[in-house]
C-alpha cells in the first residue's frame, strides 16, 4: 500500500520547504480485554533501533508487564528512561496485526514512532521521496 | 471515513490534513474526529482525555510543540 508524505504545517526545512513526514494512521489494540482499541497516528523513524511511544499510552492501553529497560540515547546524547513492553498494532488498510517490543518514554517531544526493531522485519517499507509517497507491504514469511 | 474518499489515483492513500490543529494545542492530548475535520476534545492527559471522549469514535494523538524535529533542522 502507497501512502503520501504527512505535510507538517510550520515547520520547514533549510530551503523554506514544508518539512514532510512518513506518517500513517494506525490502531493500538487495547490489552484490557472488552476494552476499545485506539486509533491514531505513527511516524515511521528508520533511525529509531526499536519503537517508542510516551509513556501515557501505557497507561492507556493498560500495559501491566513494564519492564525496566536501561536509558535510550537520542541524538542529544541525554540519556532517558524508558520501560519496556509489548503492544498490539495494526495499520490502517493493511492487516493483520503485529505486536511489537515498545520502549515507553516520558517525554512532551514523543507521541508514537515506529523503529526498526521487528517493525521493520514484518514489513518491506520503501521510502519514496522523491514521488512524495512511501509503501509498506507485509512481508511474506 | 469512506475509504475511497482517502485515496488517490493508483490506490496510494492521502495524508491526513490535520489543519483542525492549532498551536494552542501544543503539549495537549487531543481526540480528532475520523474526517480530521474537528478537534473533539483536549486534555493534559491521554487517560482523561479518553475518559472524556469514552466511546466516541476519535482518533487520539499528542500535539507536539511547534518548535520539535525529529532531527537537527534550520528555524527559518
Amino acid at each position: 500500500m502507497k501512502y503520501k508524505y504527512f505535510t507538517v504545517s510550520e515547520v520547514f526545512d533549510t530551503r523554506g520547504h514544508h518539512t514532510k513526514r512518513p506518517i500513517l494512521e494506525i490502531e493500538l489494540l487495547n490489552q484490557i480485554s472488552g476494552q476499545k482499541n485506539y486509533p491514531g497516528f505513527a511516524l515511521i523513524d528508520s533511525g529509531a533501533d526499536t519503537t517508542m511511544m510516551n509513556i501515557e499510552y501505557a497507561h492507556l492501553l493498560g500495559v501491566k508487564t513494564i519492564k525496566h529497560q536501561s536509558r535510550v540515547v537520542g541524538i542529544s546524547g541525554v540519556p532517558n528512561q524508558c520501560y519496556l513492553s509489548n503492544v498490539g498494532l495494526k495499520i490502517k488498510d493493511i492487516g493483520p496485526s503485529v505486536e511489537l517490543p515498545v520502549l515507553f518514554i516520558d517525554s512532551p517531544n514523543v507521541d508514537i514512532l515506529l523503529g526498526q526493531e521487528k517493525f521493520f522485519d514484518t514489513f518491506k517499507i520503501k521510502f519514496e521521496k522523491d514521488h512524495d509517497t512511501f509503501e509498506i507491504t507485509p512481508v511474506k514469511k | 471515513m469512506k475509504k475511497q474518499k482517502n485515496r488517490e489515483g493508483g490506490g496510494t492513500v492521502r495524508a491526513p490534513k490535520l489543519a483542525a490543529i492549532k498551536p494552542q494545542h501544543a503539549n495537549k492530548w487531543i481526540a480528532l474526529s475520523r474526517d480530521y475535520k474537528r478537534v473533539v476534545a483536549s486534555a493534559d492527559s491521554l487517560v482523561d482525555l479518553a475518559r472524556t471522549t469514552k466511546d466516541q469514535d476519535v482518533l487520539v494523538m499528542k500535539a507536539l510543540p511547534m518548535l520539535v524535529n525529529y532531527a537537527p533542522r534550520v528555524r527559518l
